[in-house]
This record gives C-alpha cells, structure tokens and sequence, in this order.
C-alpha cells in the first residue's frame, strides 16, 4: 500500500473523529439524532485511525526488511491471488444481496417501515450498481 | 488444459520456491499450476516458457473436452 494512502487513511480518520469529538461537546445535553450521529462518527473516525497507524506501522517494518517487503508485493501482485480475490467478491456480493433481503423481509414482518424502506433503498442501489459496472467494464475491456 | 511444469522443473532441478521468484510469483501459484488447479494468464505462460526456454505449446497441451 502506498504511504500516501496509509496518510490519507489516518487524516481523514483524525478529522472525523474531530468533527464527532466536536459535534459531542456542542450536542452533549441532547439525546436525539445528533448525539448519535456524533457517536458514530467518534466509533467511524476512531477505527480508521487504527487502521491509519497501524499501516503506518506496517509499512515502517517493511522499510527495514526489503526482502519481506518485495515477498508481500509479489503475494499482492499475484494474479492467482487477484483471481482468487475477485471470486471471493462475486460470490460476496450475491451474499450480501440475500442478507440485505433478509434483513428487508425482517423489517416487514415486525412492520418497521423505515428500515424497510431503506433496505429496500440498498437493495436496488446495489443491484443497479453492479450492471452499471457491467456496462463501465464493458467498454473498457 | 495440461502442462508440463512440474516435468521440466524437476528436470531442472529448481525448487518450486526457485521457479516462483524467478516468476515473480507466489509459490503456492507455482504448485496450482503444476497440479493443473489454475491456468495461468497468456502473460505468465509466455514468462514460463521462456524461463524454460520452450514454446508455449510445448508447456502448455490444450486437450478439446469430449
């Protein structure tokens, strides 16, 4: 992965956090839909934080073991792997399609219709989405 | 489609760990191919057969299904 990135993934999880460390400080007396959304900004800017060090990390190891360093680039590369990668994806996005089903069918059976609704949303955006790709790599390859 | 990579690696006396640095490939992809689990792509199976100094088609025996 490239540094760039790696920084890229630890300033935006820094000024996530910050805009939820703030919306909590501004919000604190309230108990509605901003203190939650603070929260979930807190949790979501926290966790790419981790991931932004932790890469950090990774790649500063890698720095001193070039011989490691060129193994996992080569394991990155490999299109064995990238072929097993992309039929991992295709089989998950027919997974994910089922659950969000399940989860749509959840809902209408406790007859909670936003969330419903939203799934139903999700539903459709994910399967518009993949013969929007279809037709994208169409023209390209 | 068949091939004869195990064949002429051992032929060569080249470790599977060899053959897939020399490729640039992981050794676990060295092993599929010898074990006819993957078909490489048309790049990799120029690389092969030029490491080995071979035609494609030699390394490489595309059977028709019956």
């Amino acid at each position: 992965m490239k540094s760039k990135f790696r920084s890229v993934i630890l300033y935006v999880g820094i000024a996530v956090f910050a805009v939820g460390l703030l919306l909590t400080f501004i919000f604190s007396d309230a108990s509605g839909t901003m203190s939650s959304v603070a929260a979930v900004l807190c949790g979501i800017g926290a966790g790419w934080i981790g991931a932004g060090v932790a890469f950090m990390i990774r790649g500063r190891r890698l720095k001193d073991d070039p011989e490691r360093a060129k193994r996992l680039e080569i394991e990155e590369k490999d299109e064995r792997n990238i072929h097993i990668r992309e039929k991992a994806g295709y089989i998950m996005w027919f997974i994910s399609l089922i659950m969000i089903a399940a989860l749509m069918l959840t809902f209408r059976i406790l007859d909670d219709m936003l969330p419903f609704w939203l799934c139903m949303g999700v539903f459709w955006i994910h399967i518009i989405c993949y013969f929007v790709l279809i037709s994208v790599y169409k023209k390209k390859i | 489609m068949r091939n004869r990579l195990e064949e002429l690696r051992k032929q060569r006396n080249i470790t599977q760990e060899e053959l897939a640095v020399a490729l640039e490939v992981s050794r676990q992809t060295v092993g599929s191919l010898e074990n006819g689990r993957y078909n490489p792509s048309i790049t990799l199976a120029i690389k092969i057969a030029r490491y080995f100094d071979i035609a494609v088609e030699e390394m490489f025996i595309y059977e028709e299904e019956k």
